[in-house]
């Protein structure tokens, strides 16, 4: 039985506004400077596996693209709270300052918690925290850094064992005296294998 | 029944419908953003300010010091290929050379205002705090040998008659160490730059608020933390360094026996990196124009394609140059346990950013 939540979160305004405001933003954040914008897509099985991957193209630091991918098998999984271990991957490329410097590539790998939470209309919201290290791509120094990322899904259509949501993914990551926010907008792809695979193996 | 059906059919249709409206909605904002994230290349990429550089090289013939066969070709070979890079690049630039060259001890050579004295190069740097200003590049590049903490060995003075090493102790006088060095450009306005050929030269590379140099060090990770949560302010002094190797290990140049025209393992590299032909077996053999010897003595000649360095931006930065080094040298960049080779890996300053040289 499929059954459609979209009615109910409105998913056409949400869509508009998230479009207008990327398209605001943008042209904004030329001046901001920090401020990433972006896009993201993910595929999570509940209790099992989660992978987020949240491209951001925007200026962090001058202009900047960069990509946030989070690697989450669960530790424990209740019926509506989740804890679950990140893998972060933190990408900064190279980006030009003015006509005598530019910032160099900045590649990061990261560990750390993600906390989920299911609200009464569907909607979940992830909040994680990460640290790693990193290396400025070609020069043989590291670096250390913390991610802290927020993911709000949003349901916009459901089979009995899959999930459409509207993403929602905010990362502010820490790096020594220099804060990189990014924000972005995507679909994900709840997907409950396991549940899927026994149904389909005791029908058999 | 066949009615339930159709109406399902009929509801998954309508889904799908929103689904495609959905993610043809999605897809034109990625694309309105994307389209609108090209203006990335920046307008205006050609440097402001002016490049001064001063080529300092020593063959140390006439010292009592073990006497070398690359610094001197290091020295006039990298000013002119720095010069024609700057030429087809837009820049201007300025050209130094204190050379110390062959035998020679007389009056004529040792009162050179271009004779490469600790005293002559402290006034040049000197001079440069009055005539650089915040947009210039000052480049200083060195070849010859370094002593145990890194420091300069410089020319003999008229006094030292020659001698360099006396009882087995090097004189004061003539050593130029890090710390003198960099007090000295920190005092210039603009970016400083050191290209440096010889031993023990990581000295010059200071600790990054900020990074982490992984070459040297076993403790990298839980280094690079401490320094992230630190209370250090970034450090901004605008000195970068490019040094041959690292601050425990020698420099090496081949045995001129075996070669015509020599060059130190490290320069070799730079110099190709930066586009320079010296005619010579090397890297840039089959994509160049034939060597020669041009009037004014110097061997080689720019390559007529951009530098092999470079990346897709069209620029070449100091990261193009270390990169270009540490692959093409042609000495391993580890020790070669099994056969005992020498070794040198360079090394490059810390921090988040990168130095154009020459955008074209």
């Amino acid at each position: 039985m499929k059954t459609s939540i979209l009615p109910h979160v409105r998913w056409k305004n949400i869509c508009i506004v998230w479009s207008l405001l990327l398209l605001i933003a943008h042209p904004l954040s030329a001046n901001l400077e920090q401020l990433s914008l972006g896009s993201s897509l993910s595929l999570s099985g509940t209790n099992h596996l989660i992978l987020d991957i949240s491209r951001t193209d925007g200026t962090d630091y001058d202009k900047a693209a960069g990509n946030i991918l989070t690697f989450c098998p669960a530790i424990i999984q209740g019926k509506r709270r989740s804890l679950s271990l990140t893998i972060t991957q933190f990408e900064i490329n190279k980006t030009p300052l003015h006509n005598s410097h530019r910032y160099r590539k900045f590649i990061g790998l990261g560990l750390g918690l993600d906390f989920g939470v299911l609200l009464h209309n569907q909607t979940s919201v992830i909040v994680g925290i990460s640290s790693g290290i990193g290396e400025l791509s070609h020069t043989d120094n590291k670096e250390g850094f913390m991610a802290l990322h927020c993911t709000t899904q949003i349901p916009l259509y459901q089979s009995h064992h899959q999930t459409l949501c509207l993403s929602l993914p905010v990362s502010f990551t820490y790096r020594k005296n220099i804060i990189s926010p990014s924000i972005g907008v995507g679909l994900t792809i709840h997907s409950n294998f396991v549940v899927y695979v026994r149904e389909k193996r005791s029908k058999q | 029944m066949n009615k339930d059906k159709r109406q399902e059919a009929s509801l998954s249709f309508q889904h799908f419908k929103i689904i495609k409206q959905l993610l043809l909605l999605f897809c034109s904002s990625l694309l309105i953003f994307t389209l609108s994230s090209c203006d990335d290349s920046y307008q205006d990429n050609k440097r402001k300010g002016e490049i001064y550089h001063l080529g300092i090289a020593l063959d140390y013939k006439n010292t009592n010091v073990t006497s070398l066969n690359g610094p001197i070709n290091d020295c006039k070979e990298l000013s002119k290929a720095l010069i024609m890079n700057a030429q087809r690049s837009g820049a201007i630039i300025h050209e130094s050379q204190f050379i110390q060259s062959g035998y020679d001890i007389g009056q004529n050579t040792l009162t050179n205002p271009a004779y490469p004295t600790k005293e002559q190069v402290l006034t040049y740097l000197k001079q440069q705090e009055t005539l650089a200003t915040d947009n210039d590049l000052t480049i200083i590049s060195y070849s010859g040998h370094g002593d145990t903490d890194g420091s300069w060995l410089l020319a003999t003075r008229s006094e030292d008659k020659g001698i360099s090493i006396h009882d087995g102790e090097i004189s004061n006088q003539l050593l130029l160490s890090p710390l003198e060095l960099i007090t000295a450009l920190k005092k210039i306005k603009g970016d400083k730059l050191l290209l440096i050929d010889s031993c023990y030269c990581g000295n010059f590379i200071s600790s990054s608020t900020d990074t982490k140099n992984s070459i040297e060090s076993d403790q990298t990770y839980s280094q690079a933390i401490q320094k992230l949560f630190s209370s250090n302010e970034l450090n901004e002094t605008h000195i970068y360094v490019l040094s041959a190797t690292t601050r425990d290990n020698t420099c090496h140049e081949p045995n001129s026996l075996s070669h015509s025209h020599v060059h130190g393992y490290f320069s070799k590299a730079l110099l190709e990196g930066l586009g320079w032909n010296d005619g010579e077996k090397g890297k840039l053999e089959n994509h160049s124009v034939p060597s020669l010897i041009a009037s004014d003595g110097v061997q080689g000649c720019l390559c007529s394609g951009l530098p092999p360095s470079i990346d897709s931006s069209l620029m070449i930065t100091l990261d193009d140059l270390y990169a270009y080094i540490k692959e093409n040298q042609e000495i391993p960049l580890e020790k070669q346990e099994k056969y005992s080779l020498s070794y040198q890996h360079p090394m490059v300053s810390g921090g988040r950013k990168d130095l154009i040289l020459f955008s074209y």
